[in-house]
């Protein structure tokens, strides 16, 4: 721009001379596709009408820019119009921009032709810098790839590169420069996916600057902005770049020694800087031994229950307390699983946080607090609270209990609803819950298999018992019956020879002529026989059931006449002489009778 | 010398019998004192321990199907209570844990309608163990029989009378429950009953992989297999269904 201004200074100097003069002039002739930069047609004089050219192979981002200068030189006054064009280059290679054409009093000038040479420029820098052409004359809108520049450059810095799923880390996007920083610009913040991000504010508003080696290079160094990160699920997950746009002084070198004298000359760089991204390995949580109600808690806790009163009056309420204090995930901590028995009414948890952030991560307590009401008198254990947290230090998981309770329930004051007998205050037995029931404790007659009683050798001798010992006992019965009755076969067999012994004797006591000796053998003979016949002891015998024993067996009733007539016979003559009947009669009749009945087969 | 030689090959010996016959008893006690204490995996090892070495008693196969609904073994499980119903039908514990896990299977097959009388004679049937009706059966049975010899020797015609009378009603009623005894025993050895294991199977019109399918079933669902063509198995549904299904995919009960 300075070959500008000494240009129109000389063309200033030969408008004098000259009635009218046209200038093209440019601000760069080597120019990066995508960057503007400006073409200026200078009149000096008053124009009538301007005529541009076509630009062909640029586009037109602004302009036309008039402008009208007035100066008076000793005396001469010269008027100056300038029209001012932002162009942008689409490809590269030479252009030529036409002349432009002026009509001024009826003639018409035309301008010098300019040639442009576009080189192509970087991807990085061909967009959101239109606009910043030729507003600043000063400043050389010259822009790097953060690649280009060793001299300054944004790292993210994790304090853990290896992580547990949960576990709280920090990382510091941190400014490494040693060129002078003339300012920035707000650039795209880190999207951190996969983690649950927490940005640390900052207290002070100073940057701390410190100072780094880094490959032997040293650097002034600060904390653009910090993050703490949990990681939210396993495996790789990045920590994303951070962009930013620094505006740096350059030094610019010179060949005017006056300009070195003065500490040289600078231009104004615009530098995007982008940090590389940061893999970060987070490892899934250990499965092993990861205890029933463990809720994700990953750092470093400790745990404390309270209750603020343990002997209340039904319908009080009760505060119960479980406060988890330490560092980690505080925030992402759910409340640990509280057993109140089911009568006590139980609100959700209020959650109260005094939580501390600090580069070395968040600290400091989450309270979980539960307001309870029983609604009836008793004594209501209130059974510990376990909090489980995994520790990523000592990789394994701890489990921390907290302290049992029992609540003491007194009867409620008369103005609370009590259970009376109101109609409708029964309620039902409500089922909670359903589970299997309890295995069996009552240890079984443990057998092998296959011997259980059905069809086992016991069961089948049983069966067989029952008949066998039925045939047994018939059969034995029988035997018995047949045996009674072969014993009367042999006594009615002998009884006519017992009967024919008693009759002998009785004969020779007849002829020897002992009265009472004859008639007491008739007796025994004839009551004998009888006897004998009908299988009856001797004990048993007697006149009426012998007779009725022979009328039982069918025996004729006449012959049982002559049997009773027989016996009172001898009866009497035992005791008395018999008159009207001799011995030999008495005994004739007596063997009559033996014989009748012996041939009527009783 | 002597003496001690004999003392120390005792002294060997002792924990070698020890450890080959630990009494079913004390096995039992271990499997409950570990599954009280939480440890399903061990009580399930021990209950295992007494099955494999012959000792196949209902409750032995209850507490295996709880351990195994507390491992979340629903098959398993089902397998389990279903052997220890088969043992004990009339066991109120079994039928309640079976019901029970029932509900956690995926399919719910409405079963066929029964005639009122066989239901009736399968609760009488199923309302006492087998070893239960046996014994009352042979109780009846020599009863009767002692009151039949009682009235061979009876001479008062009153006590003879009445003696035959209760012999032979006695007699019939040990009858009826012989069947009753009977017809369980049959129940249980044809029983063939199944249990799928596999998360789900295919039912096919026919033994082979390329029929059409007809239906799917899921694990812990319990199958009647009435026939077998090499390794596939004809089952039929409590519903009637019937198809062929991959032996591999159930377990006999």
């Amino acid at each position: 721009m300075r070959y500008v201004v000494i240009l129109c200074l000389l063309w200033a100097h030969a408008a004098r001379s000259q009635e009218l003069t046209v200038t093209a002039s440019v601000s760069q002739t080597a120019v990066t596709t995508g960057v503007p930069f400006e073409v200026r047609f200078t009149v000096n004089g008053q124009a009538e009408k301007f005529d541009p050219p076509s630009f062909e192979g640029f586009r037109v981002v602004s302009g036309p820019n008039q402008s009208t200068s007035m100066r008076s030189i000793n005396g001469k006054t010269t008027v100056s119009t300038s029209v001012g064009y932002g162009l942008v280059a689409e490809k590269e290679g030479k252009y030529t921009i036409q002349p432009a054409a002026v009509e001024a009093d009826g003639k018409t000038v035309r301008s010098n032709a300019l040639t442009i040479t576009v080189q192509k420029g970087t991807a990085s820098s061909s967009g959101g810098s239109s606009g910043t052409g030729g507003s600043n004359s000063d400043r050389a809108n010259a822009r790097r790839s953060a690649s280009a520049s060793k001299q300054i450059f944004i790292r993210a810095v994790p304090d853990k590169r290896e992580v547990y799923q949960g576990q709280q880390l920090t990382v510091s996007y941190k400014l490494y420069t040693n060129v002078q920083i003339t300012g920035n610009m707000p650039g795209k913040m880190p999207a951190l996916n996969g983690f649950w991000s927490r940005p640390l504010e900052s207290t002070d508003q100073r940057t701390e600057w410190t100072e780094e080696v880094v490959d032997g290079v040293r650097y002034q160094v600060t904390v653009l902005q910090q993050y703490i990160l949990f990681p939210e699920r396993s495996g790789k997950l990045q920590i994303d770049p951070m962009e930013m746009t620094f505006v740096i002084r350059e030094p610019i070198a010179t060949n005017d020694p006056f300009e070195r004298f003065f500490g040289g000359s600078y231009r104004e760089v615009e530098q995007d800087l982008k940090s590389p991204a940061i893999p970060i390995t987070v490892r899934p949580l250990p499965t092993d031994g990861k205890p029933e109600g463990f809720e994700g808690a990953v750092g470093n806790f400790s745990f404390t229950t309270a209750v603020d009163r343990t002997e209340l009056k039904a319908n009080e309420a009760v505060n119960y307390t479980l406060k988890i204090s330490g560092s980690g995930n505080l925030q992402l901590i759910d409340a640990p699983p509280v057993r109140i028995p089911e009568t006590i009414e139980q609100y959700d948890p209020k959650v109260n946080d005094q939580l501390t952030e600090s580069a070395s991560g968040v600290s400091g307590s989450r309270e979980f607090t539960y307001l309870m009401i029983p609604r009836h008198e008793g004594s209501y254990p209130l059974p510990p609270v376990s909090f489980s947290y995994f520790d990523p230090v000592a990789k394994r998981y701890v489990t921390l209990q907290g302290d049992p309770y029992t609540l003491q329930v007194a009867k409620g004051d008369g103005s609370q609803p009590t259970v009376g007998f109101a109609p409708g205050a029964q309620r039902d037995v409500k089922v909670l819950d359903n589970d299997i029931r309890y295995i069996k404790t009552r240890t079984p007659r443990f057998s092998k298999e296959g011997s259980g009683f059905w069809g086992s050798g016991g069961f089948v001798v049983l069966l067989l018992a029952g008949p066998v010992l039925f045939a047994a006992a018939w059969v034995y019965r029988n035997r018995q019956r047949a045996q009674n009755r072969d014993a009367g076969l042999v006594r009615n067999r002998k009884a006519n020879k017992a009967a024919a012994k008693h009759l002998a004797a009785a004969r020779k006591h007849l002829n020897a002529g002992d009265k009472k000796l004859f008639y007491e053998a008739v007796y025994k003979g004839l009551y004998g026989y009888v006897a004998d016949k009908l299988n009856i002891p001797g004990a048993a015998l007697n006149k009426a059931y012998i007779s009725e024993q022979l009328r039982e067996r069918g025996v004729a009733e006449e012959i049982i006449a002559r049997v009773e007539e027989t016996f009172d016979l001898c009866e009497m003559t035992r005791f008395a002489p018999l008159s009207g009947i001799s011995e030999a009669d008495v005994y004739e009749k007596a063997k009559q009778l033996i014989n009748d009945m012996e041939h009527g087969k009783i | 010398m002597g003496r001690f030689n004999w003392m120390s090959v005792w002294l060997l010996l002792l924990p070698a019998f020890a450890a080959a016959a630990e009494h079913p008893d004390s096995l039992f006690a271990k499997g409950n004192r570990l599954y009280a204490a939480g440890d399903y995996e061990g009580a399930a090892t021990c209950y295992e321990t007494l099955v494999t070495d012959g000792y196949q008693e209902a409750a032995v196969y209850y507490n295996l199907g709880n351990t195994h609904f507390k491992l979340s073994n629903l098959a398993s499980s089902i397998l389990y209570y279903e052997k220890a119903r088969k043992l004990d039908p009339s066991d109120p514990d079994i039928r309640e844990n079976l019901a029970f896990v029932n509900l956690g299977i995926t399919d719910r097959i409405q079963p066929l309608p029964e005639f009122f009388i066989d239901s009736w004679w399968r609760g009488l049937l199923f309302s006492a163990s087998l070893t239960t009706w046996s014994v009352v059966a042979v109780v009846c049975w020599l009863v009767a029989f002692g009151l039949l010899i009682w009235y061979l020797y009876a001479w008062q015609p009153r006590v003879k009378r009445a003696s035959f009378y209760s012999g032979v009603a006695t007699m019939a009623l040990a009858l009826l429950l012989l069947v009753v005894a009977y017809s369980q025993h049959r129940m249980q050895v044809d029983h063939n009953g199944a249990v799928v294991f596999s998360g789900q199977a295919t039912v096919r019109s026919a033994p082979s992989e390329s029929e059409k399918t007809l239906f799917v079933i899921h694990e812990g669902t319990k199958v009647q297999v009435v026939g077998q063509v090499k390794d596939w198995l004809r089952v039929s549904l409590p519903n009637g269904h019937q198809g062929w299904i991959k032996s591999e995919a159930v377990k006999m009960i």
